[in-house]
């Protein structure tokens, strides 16, 4: 997914003008970011219950900004942190999240 | 398309879904915003101390930090009868979640008694079509 494709779906769900997309789009990512900063914090600590809750929120923000396939992933992590699934593979699941986000996000610092 | 400005809260952690919430219903009134449920029971708490100033609306997440949607709702329903705001002066509670199961949707609108329930991805067809049918916005 690019940029490009939030766009559009911002337009066709939202029927917000483009220059006012323009303007919130780099909030938009920043949040991105910050979401997935805050996952790998809490893969870091190991923490299930909140791997559980910051996959919930990611999948909320994917699925408002059309992003189907990342808000899947995330809803994975929130399923299993919430079923307390301590033996899953978070890290395969984060870094999978990761493969999908990293592009879209480095590409909006371009 | 409106008969009056609505007063609106909406109270969601999550910043984007925040944000696009306010860009769909700040056309139709004054949006406040709410991070968590204690940021919300704060701001209705002042609302409270005038009927006029009451909320029309309350856009509510159910995963929020702290207190959960659930609980807020709770604790506005119950703070509405303390009040004396009962019958139509009550707010229309239309939740907004990415949780689709029946548990959540079964307790929000029999047990919590909101109006309304929609899921995440929102939409601006998605957001008018309940405003209409919370009879807060006309058909044109």
């Amino acid at each position: 997914m690019t940029l490009e494709n939030i766009k559009a779906h911002l337009l066709a769900q939202f029927h917000l003008p483009e220059e006012q997309i323009e303007i919130m789009l780099p909030s938009f990512v920043s949040a991105l970011e910050s979401h997935m900063n805050d996952l790998d914090l809490a893969l870091n600590e190991n923490s299930i219950d909140k791997i559980a809750k910051v996959g919930h929120t990611i999948k909320g923000a994917c699925l408002n900004l059309g992003l189907e396939a990342e808000a899947e992933v995330a809803f994975e992590i929130e399923q299993r942190g919430k079923a307390k699934e301590s033996g899953s593979d978070f890290k395969e699941l984060v870094d999978k999240l990761h493969l999908l986000m990293d592009p879209l996000l480095e590409n909006s610092r371009m | 398309m409106i008969e009056k400005g609505l007063k609106i809260l909406i109270v969601e952690d999550e910043f984007i879904s925040r944000l696009l919430l306010r860009e769909m219903l700040s056309p139709f009134g004054e949006c406040h915003e709410a991070a968590n449920g204690n940021e919300a029971l704060s701001v209705l708490m002042d609302s409270f101390e005038s009927p006029l100033d009451y909320f029309d609306l309350v856009c509510l997440d159910i995963m929020l930090p702290g207190l959960n949607g659930h609980e807020l709702l709770q604790y506005i329903r119950k703070i509405e009868e303390e009040k004396g705001i009962v019958g139509e002066k009550i707010a229309k509670v239309m939740m907004v979640s990415s949780l689709s199961d029946t548990e959540n949707i079964v307790q929000a609108l029999v047990v919590g008694k909101c109006q309304a329930y929609i899921t995440k991805p929102i939409t601006r067809g998605r957001v008018e079509e309940q405003l209409r049918y919370l009879h807060l916005i006309n058909d044109n």
